[in-house]
């Protein structure tokens, strides 16, 4: 509404978007509404319930507290960047395998979540590690227990 | 006797892969053109008469429609009182209103938060601006936000059409309580005090509604009951019922709240006054304020005991607190009274419930359904007796329950309490119930255990006023799959696979043949909705009511082209043949095929109305409060319940643990504080605590199979006893940890740090 629109190129889940977008657009919002990046999910958009999650530069982050703009030329990973229908990431079909999907709601965003927990601990590690590893994110059907369960597994599949 | 192929085992759930992918679609997902979006305006009073002024939202950048209530009557008729939990005009084609029913931009607003206008424009964010430029005025009103305040003799009458805000009372008295309670040996009693507390599904609450071509308008909502917000619909805006579809899509959590209609109203009138599709989702700090919440009460319970220790009475006295408006509260009313009475064999009661409007948010709906209240101050009393008469609390409950035989549920069959007795022998060996507790690890640590139990029905069949009907159809297709249409809702307890996995096993196909199609008011035969555990229990039995009547019309054609006696014949993975001769056979696909060459189709329905079944559950906590700072850890948490049969017992764990979690977040930190001024304090995921991962103790669950004579492969409901546990048995468990009762929920340090403050006070003991 009478803001002045940018062009930015965005590097999402491995490919480069031209785009306009508004100054103070939130990347939630770009990446829904302008990627059609329909699986990261808004359930608060204030922070805390991580389902929006995705990965810039392999950091976690909430994409409800960044603007589009500073996400310019740096690589965002979503849950649609993990794998593929053809190519499940061994986090997909762990949760798949252990029941650790019920609604579903919170499951991108806690993809998104394991990855980046996966990625900065190499040695197995217990599950209450596992446990605080994933606090930052919501879920309010499993009681987290399949959820810790399918990235542990994950992680006894990636460890040494 | 059929042969069991998937039941039982941990079927891999069929919408984990599209949940996986991130490609399952809920209401925001669903992208259709020239699609407006809406935003509500809402009150800023708890109590006023409004006077709403539309010019400047219409005046708006984008703003196609606006409604308050100088324009509703143009879509609603007369603007009609509605039932939000939406009446049942299957039983009952009359709508009788009642007091407190909800109506669409009433001039008079009950609660902070009521909407008062709502406004579709062509983004979000014109559509939010300009609902913030509608002008409203408000005279003022006196309100009443706490159960005290509406009580009061002077106190202001939120409805006219009743003399008090007192808006429903409900008694169960029993026996002779009164001598009971004049001839006892002794008597506890204590008052109780449970809070508001909030569903938090991740999927903030939508509605999406898309003017057909065909002229039908389709409401895509998470409604729990998608034939029955139908019904209400049509009759709220005086349209035939088959003019609406409702529709499913992918629901992100509900636990109740979607029991209830709340933005589905709003989208459809914007819809039906701008004939565009309209989608309203609600932001987070609406969905706190704009659906529905468990009812906070406050309650004074007392027990009578003989010399011999037993029970002899119990009285209760509850105020429930129902917010502005009825929706759910009558039926709540009685759960809380009646489960005082579901779990022990008590001679003597006398259980009053009151229910009071106040100016709050509404209370409705929320797994557990009023049990939660009342089962927590229950069972605590039972640990409060148990030690007043020197009794193991295990002991103590095994003395008092239920009795075996007893006439039980709509038609009266004898109860069987063997998976009651196996669910406690269970819990009490894995917890280890008689053992000694090591001792916590540091000094201003104390450790203490309790536990708590609770049956529950799944289904609400026999209930005045309730309809428990759900159909199922089952037709055979020609490429040799099966579709098996039911409302059944998924909303994320995995309904479509188990009851895939109960229509798979009794046709005799491989459940990955099976296709549940999702629940649509134009496709799928009737369904009461997802609530009272009774999906499983009830659906299940309609899906293998009409899986039986298809496999007898498969075996009937299947014997005259084999020219086999039909009980001669069987089905084993898609094929019907001799029996003894696995070579000598039809598939499922010829059947369909020939059948239609006949000018059939291999279609069956079938809807089941009757009976309940009664579910039993066990928890037990160790706790370790630290008696410096209040602070409580729960380190272990045992829940053992009975499912009849675990159809799936990958989602029956997830279904306890999930349950359990909520019941720990009931006992130990979830609140919904309304101030004064009847505004939300904390309507937010941030303030409202709902816990992280790392946040509480390993949920360990036992599943423990009785089979119910009753149930689809003798299934029971599985959802929502074990929300009712966790609270109870924290608090005996702090009971016995540190000898104080803390009868106020949330469980939080500094209750309990005043708790045992007061306690060393009474003992002379240092503070």
């Amino acid at each position: 509404m009478g803001e002045p629109a940018v062009s930015l190129t965005l590097r999402v889940d491995n490919v480069s978007h031209d785009l306009v977008a508004e100054p103070f657009e939130l990347l939630v919002d770009t990446l829904r509404d302008r990627l059609a990046k329909r699986g990261v999910k808004i359930g608060c958009r204030e922070g805390i319930c991580g389902t929006c999650n995705v990965l810039i530069d392999g950091d976690l982050v909430r994409s409800c507290l960044v603007l589009a703009v500073q996400a310019e030329g740096r690589e965002i990973t979503t849950s649609e960047g993990l794998g593929s229908r053809s190519d499940l990431h061994p986090l997909q079909e762990e949760f798949i395998a252990k029941g650790a999907i019920q609604c579903g709601f919170c499951t991108p965003g806690f993809l998104v979540a394991a990855a980046a927990l996966l990625a900065e601990q190499r040695s197995p590690v217990g599950r209450r590690d596992l446990a605080d590893g994933l606090s930052g994110t919501l879920c309010r059907c499993t009681g987290y227990e399949k959820i810790v369960d399918a990235v542990a597994a994950a992680f006894t599949r990636d460890g040494p | 006797m059929i042969e069991t192929r998937s039941v039982g085992r941990r079927v891999e759930r069929v919408d984990a892969l599209s949940k996986a992918l991130g490609t399952a679609a809920y209401v925001e997902d669903i992208q259709v053109p020239g699609m407006l979006h809406a935003a509500l305006t809402r009150s800023f009073s708890p109590h006023a008469v409004v006077t709403v002024e539309e010019a400047p939202a219409r005046s708006a950048p984008g703003v196609e429609g606006v409604l308050s209530s100088a324009t509703i009557g143009t879509v609603a008729p007369g603007g009609p009182s509605f039932d939000p939990a939406c009446h049942d005009f299957e039983r009952d084609p009359a709508f009788d209103p009642q007091p407190g029913d909800f109506r669409l931009f009433d001039r008079r607003v009950r609660y902070v938060g009521e909407p008062v206008a709502a406004v579709a424009a062509r983004t979000r964010k014109e559509a939010q601006a300009a609902a913030d430029r509608v002008d409203v005025r408000y005279r003022p009103l006196t309100s009443a936000v706490s159960i005290e305040d509406a009580i009061a003799m002077d106190a202001v009458v939120i409805h006219d059409s009743i003399s008090s805000n007192i808006a429903d009372t409900f008694r169960v008295a029993t026996g002779d309580p009164e001598s009971a309670f004049a001839g006892a040996d002794r008597v506890v009693e204590s008052g109780f005090d449970t809070p508001r507390q909030k569903q938090c599904q991740l999927e903030p609450t939508g509605c999406l509604v898309i003017p057909a071509t065909d002229g039908r308008m389709e409401v895509w909502t998470s409604h729990q009951s998608p034939h029955r917000a139908r019904s209400t619909l049509a009759h709220l805006f005086s349209i035939p019922e088959t003019r609406l579809r409702v529709v499913n899509p992918e629901i992100g959590g509900a636990f109740g709240k979607a029991d209830a209609l709340t933005a589905e109203p709003y989208a459809l009138a914007l819809s039906l006054v701008t004939g565009s599709p309209v989608r309203l989702v609600f932001s987070r700090t609406e969905d706190f304020v704009g659906t529905e919440a468990r009812h906070p009460m406050v309650a004074e319970v007392a027990m009578s005991l003989s010399a011999e220790g037993l029970i002899t009475g119990v009285k209760a006295r509850c105020r429930v607190d129902w917010g502005a408006y009825r929706s759910h509260s009558p039926r709540v009313l009685r759960v809380i009274a009646n489960q005082f009475l579901q779990t022990y064999d008590i001679p003597n009661a006398d259980i009053e419930v009151v229910g009071v409007f106040t100016n709050t948010p509404v209370a409705g709906a929320f797994r557990g359904y009023g049990g939660p209240q009342s089962v927590f101050a229950l069972e605590h009393m039972m640990d409060v007796a148990a030690r007043s008469v020197g009794v193991d609390p295990l002991a103590f409950r095994k003395r008092h329950r239920m009795r075996d035989g007893v006439p039980w549920g709509p038609q009266g069959r004898p109860l069987d309490l063997s998976g009651f007795d196996e669910t406690l022998r269970v819990a009490s060996e894995t917890f280890g119930w008689g053992d000694s507790t090591a001792p916590p690890p540091e000094s201003h640590l104390r450790r203490g255990r309790g536990m708590a139990m609770t049956s529950w029905k799944s289904g609400i069949a026999g209930k005045p006023g309730s309809i428990d009907l759900s159909g199922a159809t089952v037709c055979l297709n020609r490429d040799g799959t099966v579709d098996l249409r039911v409302a059944a809702i998924e909303m994320g307890t995995g309904i479509r696979t188990t009851l895939a996995q109960i229509c798979a096993d009794t046709l005799g196909v491989a459940v990955g043949s099976v296709r549940t199609v999702p629940a649509d008011s134009a496709a799928t035969p009737f369904d009461s909705g997802a609530n009272a555990s009774r999906s499983l229990y009830r659906c299940g039995q309609a899906v293998m009511a009409a899986a039986t009547k298809a496999r007898d019309r498969m075996l009937a054609s299947a014997a005259d082209i084999l020219e086999v006696d039909a009980a001669d014949l069987t089905v084993a993975d898609g094929v019907v043949f001799a029996v003894g001769a696995p070579g000598y056979g039809i598939s499922v696909a010829d059947l369909a095929r020939r059948a239609l060459m006949k000018g059939v189709d291999i279609v069956e329905t079938a809807y089941t109305e009757f009976e309940n079944a009664p579910t039993y559950a066990v928890h037990c906590a160790e706790v370790d409060i630290d008696i410096d700072t209040g602070e409580l850890t729960v380190n272990r948490m045992l829940a053992v319940q009975d499912v009849g049969t675990a159809i799936n017992p990958t989602i029956v764990e997830g279904q306890i643990e999930g349950a359990t979690h909520q019941g720990l977040g009931y006992a130990l930190t979830e609140e919904l504080i309304v101030d004064e001024g009847g505004v939300l304090v904390n309507g937010n995921l941030m303030d409202y605590t709902v816990t992280y991962a790392g946040d509480g103790p390993t949920i360990e669950v036992q599943i423990v199979e009785c089979p119910d004579p009753t149930g689809p492969f003798g299934a029971k409901g599985a959802g929502e006893p074990s929300i009712m546990l966790p609270a109870p048995a924290v608090a005996n468990a702090v009971l016995d940890a540190v000898r104080v009762s803390v009868t106020s929920l949330p469980l939080t340090p500094e209750k309990l740090l005043a708790a045992l403050t007061d306690r060393n006070s009474d003992e002379g003991l240092p503070v």
